[in-house]
């Protein structure tokens, strides 16, 4: 772990401000973003280990240029005084073609000029190679002989992002990293297999590996618990979420929703509701690269906007969505520093960062006790997004049954809970007072674009469909 | 560069194998929002990933250490040679079971794929046109993403493994949408479908279909009513969740699923235990012509991997064959299934949910689950079809399996050829 700034980015620096400024005398606004992510996965599993680089490590250089109402970028991982005539060539192609058809009319950025560093450190020991295997390989044997198991994989990552912003009137730069650790265990008995799978992450390498041994005790444990768990009968129920269904929740049936880049193509529903009503009065809900520390928390994001706290919902009534540059500059609003790419040689898009229900009074055993029927939901699986017609599908891993106000032992798994986003937000009765943001997936556009992102918040006491 | 590299990696102590990846992308993509130029973009990514190979013995037994760094810029000799001692470090502490990487003959081999356009821009503009002549002013793309994709991959290694293939694709992301805006009921008034369509050429008869079919699909959304109730149903899905279907039923049986026990089924073994319906036939294939390659630099065969409904053969990578003992196929990418005997009148015989589409198909094959939120349907009830949304289906995946009904009619897509539809029996809805 290097614990700093990209020396690569830091060299290319000269060049990069020269052409911005080249590019700016040609259009009307021009800017570049440089990325150089670098990180290690450590893997193991009972017939494999592997140590590499991350595959989600990239460097490179998009250009962009607002110029006559139209955005355009080009993008390149060689970039040197001799390429320079190549890159200009290539974004005047592109500026240039005799495109067919109307063009949207967007205006120029305003920005606020702005030079600054920031930097985010890893907390704590950064540990060996050998010893993180060690630890892996370790866990693995001990976790391979307990009884049921079919394989155990557990695996630990390290990613350190440096970004470098120039535009004419904004030069930024950034420099943070985040670790995070995982376990996935299949169990078999007989002709039955299950599997239970957790995760950690946290701006801190030994705290992630540390953390290990416990998480994967306990998913070895529930993964046993699993081998009775039976499918759900399809139905209408009372449901407690635990902390990622939560973050699932206010994810996929709030969080897309209020993408204000769907606003600009007329795909949300959310604009109707704005100053209304859309949740229990027990609810409100933020989002923002500075509204917490964990995986999505950056300084300035991939349109050089700075990090905001943006709330959303506040005390059940809709407030404010979240946008970047090129489609704030279409609605005439200010972004929210919510322009992200997958990588560098992506678009930006409006995405979430760090996504939560603020958490409540209630008491967890409170929340059960009060349910005469219905499931404990747990352990974050998969959902999707219907931002124009606010359809919700969230998948989670099981759920603990719940009669007359205490667990009954049995279990549900898969729980693939749907309905409308509404109802389901409407209908939450109770929250409680405790608070968990969990990083350990990432979120899609669609079915694209693929972001880290992290999201959750307190147990939620609602009404959905299973099913 | 790969010269480079190869001289870095000879010049450094205990690499005992190598192999070097170079893919190039080049992207040009246009972006259209409410049926206006919104973005342009052209992308030109060349990245070198490198693997080396330690042989190791500890307590006796052969082992093979191995890691992956990434060389995504040009950088010194003095600095490749130390990302290489990184990987050395790094590798011995990787201690897998030893076997031996692919070999090749030392030629250079380069299997090509035809450019599908010698003017990216101009065809962009072409495909985004012939989805835009189509609207209409309640029925239109809101937003629309053209994508075209040209990759070149060149994989070295240090046992003679020599070859390059490329491939062209055309992506396109729609979102059809109709607005059917009635000030006096503020509920359900535009609603929006989401479709993604590959294409392996321009074929512009063909994307104006799909964009005439696609409009249509999302005015019967518009159309749909509830469902006239909950209860058991027999289900047709088609396309896309056929295929996520086919691809998670073989999942487990690559060389991988087997050695980590992923799964425990063994070749003979029944996977779909038929009683009264038709038994599938699902196997892998090479995407395209020029894919000739898998990762590893294996030369790929094609396999049958359910056959009849039963575990036929197990597929898989270099290093998972080779300790199974036997041949790898290489990682396949295509998925081909055997069409069914059921002919269209008799697929939509008798009442049935058609889904059009849905939030995305759950399967769990552990938990045997199917089920999903559906967008739009139609249902049909022995005498009329309608338009249907707002509900969900669910059931028992390996029990249904006993008695499905697999098409005649064939559905293809550049990674996909096989049956259109599948018809699952007594589904539960809600």
């Amino acid at each position: 772990m290097k614990n700093k700034f990209s020396s690569y980015l830091a060299k290319k620096e000269p060049l990069l401000q020269a052409l911005v400024e080249r590019l700016n005398a040609k259009y009307e606004y021009a800017s570049v973003l440089g990325t150089d992510v670098h990180g290690k996965n450590y893997a193991a599993n009972r017939s494999s280990t592997s140590v590499g680089d991350n595959p989600e490590m990239e460097s490179g250089f998009v250009f962009r240029v607002y110029h006559k109402g139209v955005s355009y970028e080009y993008a390149t991982n060689e970039i040197s005084p001799a390429k320079v005539g190549e890159i200009e060539a290539a974004i005047a192609e592109l500026v240039s073609h005799p495109y067919l058809g109307k063009q949207v009319k967007m205006g120029l950025p305003k920005e606020e000029p702005l030079t600054k560093s920031y930097e985010r450190k890893n907390v704590g020991q950064v540990y060996s190679t050998e010893k993180i295997v060690g630890i892996l390989t370790d866990l693995v044997k001990k976790t391979v002989v307990e009884k049921n198991v079919a394989n155990v994989s557990v695996m630990v990552s390290v990613q350190e992002i440096s970004k470098l912003f120039i535009s004419a009137k904004r030069h930024l730069k950034q420099y943070y990293n985040y670790s995070a650790s995982g376990v996935y265990v299949i169990v078999r008995e007989g002709e039955v297999t299950r599997y239970a799978y957790d995760g950690l992450d946290q701006n801190s390498l030994s705290a992630v590996v540390k953390g290990l041994p416990k998480l994967t005790k306990g998913t070895y444990k529930l993964a046993i618990e699993l081998l009775k768990a039976e499918l759900p009968k399809p139905g209408k129920y009372t449901i407690i979420t635990d902390p990622s269904i939560t973050g699932l929740i206010v994810h996929e049936a709030f969080g897309h929703g209020v993408e204000m880049d769907q606003f600009v193509k007329d795909r949300a529903l959310a604009p109707e509701y704005m100053n209304k009503q859309v949740a229990s009065p027990l609810i409100s809900m933020h989002d923002g690269a500075d509204a917490a520390n964990s995986v999505a928390s950056y300084f300035f994001d991939d349109d050089g906007v700075s990090a905001q706290d943006t709330l959303i919902i506040d005390k059940g009534i809709l407030k404010a969505g979240i946008i970047d540059r090129t489609s704030a500059l279409q609605l005439g609003v200010k972004p929210t520093g919510n322009g992200r790419r997958q990588e560098f040689s992506h678009k930006t898009y409006t995405r979430m960062t760090n996504t939560y229900f603020e958490s409540g009074t209630s008491k967890l055993d409170d929340m059960i006790k009060s349910v005469d029927y219905g499931y404990y939901i747990a352990k974050t699986n998969n959902g999707m997004e219907d931002p124009k017609n606010w359809g919700i599908q969230c998948a989670a891993l099981y759920g603990r049954e719940i009669k007359n106000g205490k667990f009954t032992g049995k279990m549900i798994s898969p729980v693939v809970m749907s309905g409308f986003v509404l109802d389901l937000l409407k209908s939450i009765s109770m929250i409680s007072g405790d608070f968990h943001l969990s990083g350990a997936g990432h979120c899609g556009k669609g079915y694209k674009e693929w972001v880290r992102v992290s999201d959750g918040g307190p147990s939620l006491k609602a009404e959905v469909k299973i099913g | 560069m790969i010269k480079r590299i190869i001289a870095a990696l000879q010049s450094v102590a205990g690499v005992d194998d190598y192999q070097i990846t170079v893919t190039e992308d080049d992207r040009h993509e246009l972006y259209f929002v409410l049926g206006k130029r919104e973005t342009a973009r052209h992308t030109k990514v060349i990245s070198y990933s490198v693997t080396i190979f330690k042989k190791m013995t500890k307590d006796g037994k052969e082992l093979l250490g191995s890691s992956t760094f990434i060389v995504p810029y040009v950088v010194s000799k003095k600095a490749l040679e130390k990302k290489i001692e990184e990987a050395l470090y790094s590798a011995s502490f990787v201690n897998n079971k030893a076997y031996t990487i692919p070999t090749g003959d030392g030629k250079h081999h380069v299997f090509h794929t035809p450019e599908i356009t010698a003017d990216p821009l101009k065809t962009l503009d072409e495909v985004g046109n012939a989805f835009e002549s189509v609207v209409l002013p309640k029925k239109k793309f809101n937003a629309l993403e053209i994508f075209l994709i040209s990759t070149k991959v060149h994989i070295v290694n240090s046992k003679g493994v020599d070859y390059t293939k490329n491939n062209a694709v055309l992506e396109v992301e729609a979102i059809p949408s109709f607005d059917g805006h009635n000030p006096a009921d503020p509920t359900n008034q535009k609603v929006e479908l989401y479709k993604y369509f590959r294409y392996r050429k321009i074929d512009l008869a063909l994307i104006h279909a799909d964009a005439v079919h696609a409009l249509e699909e999302v005015e019967a959304r518009f159309n749909a009513t509830k469902l006239p109730s909950k209860g058991i149903y027999d289900v047709v899905i088609k396309d896309e969740e056929v295929i996520t279907l086919c691809k998670d039923l073989i999942d487990n049986l690559s060389y991988a699923g087997v050695y980590n026990h992923a799964t425990d089924k063994k070749i003979g073994d029944v996977l779909q235990k038929v009683t009264d319906g038709e038994k599938l036939t699902i196997g892998l294939d090479r995407r395209y012509a020029a894919d000739k390659f898998d990762g590893d630099g294996v030369l790929l065969t094609p396999v049958t991997v359910i056959k009849d409904g039963v575990v036929h053969a197990n597929y898989g990578n270099n290093r998972f064959a080779q300790y199974l003992g036997v041949t790898p196929t290489g990682n396949l990418g295509g998925l081909k299934v055997a069409l069914g005997k059921t002919a269209k009148e008799e697929m939509f015989k008798g009442p049935h949910l058609e889904i059009i589409s849905l939030s995305g198909i759950q399967i769990d094959i552990y938990s045997s689950y199917i089920g999903g939120e559906v967008r739009l349907a139609y249902y049909y009830d022995g005498t009329k079809k309608i338009p249907v949304s707002g509900f969900s289906f669910s059931g028992n995946l390996f029990k249904t399996l006993e008695n499905i009904k697999i098409s005649q009619e064939e559905f293809t897509t550049p990674t996909y050829v096989g049956p259109k539809f599948i018809k699952l029996l007594n589904m539960d809805v809600l």
